[in-house]
């Protein structure tokens, strides 16, 4: 007898796809909502403040880059794989900073700036295992059907 | 069609809903002036978030150095979470 799966793969990557939308597009307007907020906390971080300008936009940039990728179905697996480089990338730099650091910026916006630094290497944590999952359903379906 | 939704416009209505709630929510950030002494520059000014108070705490820094309230650096900046 075939096992009919309630939620089908597809969907959990779609669903984790929409996941990694809203949260690049939340996260970057509301770092544009208050750009010289952002600049100043990149300032204060050990990067210096001499790159804050190029680096806040920079980041900006790359989120919605994501943005875009995730959004089209051809480009979904890159933007699932940035997201994963991303999401490690933030919480490298946490954890770095949390170590090596005396000042510690947080430059991330609305809710998620409410968070503690804990729940925020947890909440990182989590992200980067779900875009890994998207991206090992979205690998096998594409594996699926090139061999069909 | 149905699939054309989930492929398209399910993603767009996603990242839509992400922006308005983006500007839904309040930018409560409070920014203040604080001031360093820098070894060529003397006392200069920098503008930072109102996580940085008179008080116990972590000490708040630009650039390595420590932030203090007025300009005849008396009171250091300091902040509750490091």
């Amino acid at each position: 007898m075939k096992r009919i799966p309630i939620i089908s793969k597809k969907k959990i990557a779609l669903a984790i796809t929409l996941l990694f939308i809203m949260l690049f597009a939340y996260a970057s307007i509301t770092k544009v909502r208050d750009i010289t907020y952002f600049q100043l906390q990149i300032g204060q971080s050990p990067l210096g403040s001499a790159v804050a300008g190029w680096v806040a936009w920079g980041i900006i940039s790359i989120e919605w880059v994501t943005v875009a990728l995730l959004i089209f179905q051809n480009t979904r697996q890159v933007g699932l794989f940035l997201s994963v480089m991303l999401m490690s990338l933030f919480t490298a730099y946490i954890l770095l900073v949390l170590n090596f650091s005396d000042s510690i910026p947080c430059s991330c916006g609305g809710i998620i700036s409410g968070m503690g630094w804990n729940v925020h290497i947890i909440f990182n944590c989590a992200c980067i295992v779900f875009a890994l999952i998207g991206l090992f359903l979205i690998e096998g379906k594409q594996t699926h059907r090139s061999k069909q | 069609m149905k699939t054309k939704i989930f492929k398209f416009i399910l993603p767009i209505f996603a990242m839509l809903l992400a922006v308005g709630f983006a500007f839904a929510t309040d930018v409560k950030t409070v920014s203040q002036t604080a001031y360093y002494n820098h070894p060529v520059l003397g006392v200069q000014s920098v503008t930072i978030g109102d996580e940085c108070k008179v008080q116990s705490g972590f000490n708040c820094e630009f650039n390595g150095y420590p932030l203090f309230k007025e300009m005849a650096l008396v009171n250091q900046l300091r902040k509750i979470n490091p």
